[in-house]
């Protein structure tokens, strides 16, 4: 390092934002602990692990559109409509192998990210837009499938709802699936050049597509991978509920999803974001979800509280990054002359 | 041997014809300067040769074989780099990401991010450009210079063929061009076509081989540089001779219209103090970095003061709408993200600042606007198809007039100008200067900051220089020279 002049890295930044979200977890646990005790027992703690599981597998490809300066709002019915699909096979056709219904269920997925891609990526229709009409079209779709009628708990098999339940070591292969997928992404986006690329496609599009990089084509994946990463979500939600209603499964799922993702820190508008801070994000998203609940907060304020608390979240977010940012291009500047 | 060859590449624009049956050829082992005026095609043709922009007619032959016409791809795979006039990097990333993220295959790269072996290789390339910046310095916080560098360290990352500069030295302090320099003279050595796009004449003369002269979208001449001189190219360049503005004194200055008193922003600078009178023109110079376009942003009211005073024929200034009430306008240093909307029409631009003049109860007047803008065009011959020309079609120079002129429309009093010539050809440069005299002659002030040296001696009747934050010093226009500036500039006692 004898000639390199100390830049400013970012890891500081993200360090910094990372022990904040952690900071803010801890916290939470303390006051919904001291509230009520039983949110600290291991049944509450098993279904808090259970629910941020399937918000995290949602979450990573969440971030990965994100970065890419995209947004995916479909989400939601995308999980509604493979967990459906899923549903309905497994309930008329029970000799199915369990492998085989969750690969459907990611194949649903997939299909659905595809036309996201397809919209956004080749016809090049704004993210937001293009997603918010799939949001609709893949809702309608669930009814179509379903014919308004939902899969009840005794038409799946008891070996899909043991996924929420069971697993190697007795880790439930729902925790087992999303610590994958959280890995896969994590080499993914640190260690190939193609996770790279998707940061720099958000970071400057226009510069991306002149360094030659396949700007539409990476787009295109990184909407097929948040489909599947939703159908893998929806198999997970048959396996934790036992119940497909095409009315509520999934539904509104995006918010928290996107909540989770801005929270850990992935900028909104493309660029920068991690798989830990995402993580992080999840996490606090899940507990806040599940502690308000706990300490007998009405529905009603539940809203209220978590909209509040993720808006509280993202703005001291937003002014740390800001004062670090200041500081670190001053010494830059100094340095620089 | 021939690497590049244009074949009667021709291209419109609309209406407008910007390359006309161009035949260009650039050889192994040579450095080429394309030269000619704003709008005369120089960029198109780059742009062609690196597959960014696919011709309406002819074709492009790299090593014998044909391009596929407007593919990026297809040009990098046969060595073609271009680095532009503004760095286009991805500010999130680190200067090594930046400098390795296409390697490989376009589509589906397995690749490993190996750190530890490109953080040695970017400093390597890094170190041959004589820049220490470390490779996991992310961009968005580095200077343009360095951005410059980190875009050329990109460049020479891959087996280059060919390489394109499109302009890059007007942001770089002169010992950064010594090194590009260094750095292209290198790489012609080891056979390496270089085609440069420049505008400083003593530039193009110390650093060519060749050079072939664009104007009006035709080629006019290949020619040596032993055949080539100064008054040729200008000549050339314009078809018609123009006379270098003599440095005539102001016969009249005035009383002080802007003074700032102990003017500070906490990191960029601090304890500035000057006065500009009625028939200044003020220059600021000094080093990329020392402070310069920061000290006319918190004079404007764009950004932020710690400390001090600004104040107009008495009155203090302290916001960015009593600035432009007393009749200030700022010029900006970056025209395409601060001076104009590209993506609006040159009349929108033109208009922007002016609506309280040309509105009435908040109704846009359109016919006034009109009037406005193409009186401005028309005064300061800036080349339009129409008004309704987005501004981010017109070339640099043109851009330039565009962003000048918007402040012209009000009777201003005193124009802050940050690098009014970055960029721009040497014709529109000298009208450029002859539109700021003939300001400061009415009986206006203009406070002007130029990284170029020629500039900075000729057009001011006075010049501050900067270092590090703080004014080192003032020069007469009689005792500033270029040793004298850059003594201060650089903090050598003379």
């Amino acid at each position: 390092m004898s000639t390199g002049r100390p830049g400013v890295s970012w890891g500081v930044l993200i360090r910094v934002r990372e022990a904040g979200i952690a900071a803010v977890i801890v916290a939470l646990i303390a006051v919904f602990g001291l509230l009520n005790p039983r949110f600290l027992n291991a049944e509450n703690l098993g279904a808090i692990v259970l629910s941020v599981g399937i918000l995290m597998i949602l979450a990573i490809g969440q971030m990965l559109v994100i970065v890419t300066r995209n947004i995916d709002l479909s989400v939601g019915s995308v999980l509604g409509l493979s967990a459906m699909v899923m549903g309905m096979v497994g309930r008329d056709l029970p000799q199915v192998p369990i492998p085989l219904l969750i690969l459907i269920a990611m194949a649903v997925g997939a299909l659905a990210g595809a036309l996201n891609g397809v919209l956004v990526a080749v016809a090049q229709v704004p993210a937001i837009i293009a997603t918010l009409g799939t949001l609709a079209i893949f809702r309608g779709l669930t009814f179509l499938v379903s014919n308004n009628v939902q899969v009840d708990p005794e038409d799946i098999d008891d070996r899909v709802q043991d996924l929420a339940a069971e697993g190697p070591l007795g880790i439930p292969w729902l925790v087992i699936f999303a610590i994958i997928v959280v890995a896969v992404a994590w080499w993914f986006t640190t260690r190939t050049m193609t996770g790279k690329r998707l940061y720099a496609i958000g970071s400057n599009p226009e510069a991306a597509r002149m360094r030659g990089l396949n700007v539409r084509g990476l787009t295109f994946l990184v909407f097929v991978t948040m489909g599947a990463l939703a159908g893998l979500g929806g198999a997970m939600y048959v396996a934790r509920f036992a119940t497909v209603n095409p009315a509520d499964a999934g539904l509104g799922f995006e918010l928290a999803v996107i909540s989770a993702v801005v929270i850990g820190g992935t900028n909104i508008f493309g660029g920068s974001g991690t798989v830990l801070g995402t993580v992080l994000g999840t996490v606090l998203v899940g507990i806040l979800a599940n502690g308000l609940t706990v300490v007998g907060v009405s529905g009603f304020w539940q809203r209220f509280a978590s909209g509040a608390i993720i808006l509280l979240a993202i703005v001291a977010d937003a002014f740390v990054r800001r004062r670090i940012e200041a500081r670190q291009s001053q010494e830059t500047t100094v340095r620089s002359t | 041997m021939a690497v590049v060859e244009c074949r009667q590449v021709s291209k419109w624009y609309g209406t407008a014809k910007v390359l006309d049956d161009v035949d260009f050829t650039a050889n192994e082992a040579e450095i080429h300067v394309i030269l000619g005026e704003n709008g005369a095609g120089k960029s198109t043709l780059v742009k062609v040769i690196a597959g960014l922009v696919s011709p309406d007619r002819g074709q492009v032959l790299l090593r014998g074989a044909a391009l596929k016409a407007g593919s990026v791809a297809a040009a990098q795979a046969q060595g073609v780099a271009l680095i532009h006039q503004e760095p286009r990097l991805f500010p999130d990333l680190s200067v090594m990401e930046n400098i390795w993220i296409d390697q490989g295959s376009g589509w589906w790269s397995r690749r490993r991010f190996r750190l530890s072996r490109m953080a040695g290789r970017t400093r390597e390339l890094l170190g041959r450009l004589g820049s220490s910046v470390s490779p996991d310095a992310r961009v968005a916080f580095l200077s343009v210079a360095d951005q410059q560098m980190i875009d050329i360290a990109a460049a020479l990352r891959k087996d280059l063929k060919v390489l394109i500069v499109d302009e890059p030295t007007a942001s770089l302090t002169p010992a950064e061009v010594g090194n590009l320099f260094r750095v292209m003279r290198e790489l012609r050595d080891q056979g390496v076509a270089v085609i440069f796009i420049g505008h400083r004449l003593e530039e193009i003369l110390e650093i060519s081989d060749r050079i072939t002269v664009l104007r009006d979208g035709r080629l006019v001449r290949t020619l040596s540089r032993d055949e080539a001189n100064e008054d040729e190219l200008i000549r050339l360049m314009i078809g018609r001779d123009i006379e270098a503005v003599a440095h005539a004194p102001t016969a009249a200055v005035g009383e002080v219209l802007l003074s700032v008193r102990d003017l500070s922003a906490a990191g960029h600078f601090s304890d500035v103090s000057l006065d500009v009178r009625r028939g200044e023109i003020v220059g600021i110079g000094g080093l990329v970095g020392s402070g310069r376009s920061e000290v006319l942003e918190a004079i404007f009211g764009v950004r932020p003061r710690s400390t001090g005073v600004v104040s107009v024929g008495g009155r203090s200034i302290g916001s960015l709408a009593q600035a432009v009430a007393s009749g200030m306008g700022l010029v900006p240093e970056d025209r395409g993200r601060y001076g104009l909307v590209l993506l609006s029409s040159v009349l929108n631009n033109v208009s922007a600042p002016n609506l309280d003049l040309t509105s009435r109860l908040g109704i846009r007047r359109p016919r006034r606007e009109q009037r406005n803008a193409q009186d401005i065009v028309a005064r300061l011959r800036i080349r339009v198809s129409s008004l309704a020309q987005l501004a981010g079609q017109l070339s640099g120079g043109n851009q330039q007039r565009v962003s000048l002129g918007k402040w012209l429309v009000r009777d201003l009093d005193i124009l802050l100008v940050d690098e009014p010539t970055r960029g721009v050809d040497i014709g529109s440069k000298r009208e450029i200067h002859g539109l700021l005299r003939q300001f400061a002659d009415s009986g206006k002030a203009v406070l002007l900051v130029s990284s170029d040296m020629r500039e900075l001696l000729e057009v001011p009747d006075r010049i501050l220089v900067m270092r590090e934050g703080r004014i080192t010093g003032g020069l007469s226009i009689d005792e500033a020279d270029e040793e004298s500036v850059m003594r201060l500039a650089a903090g050598i006692a003379a």
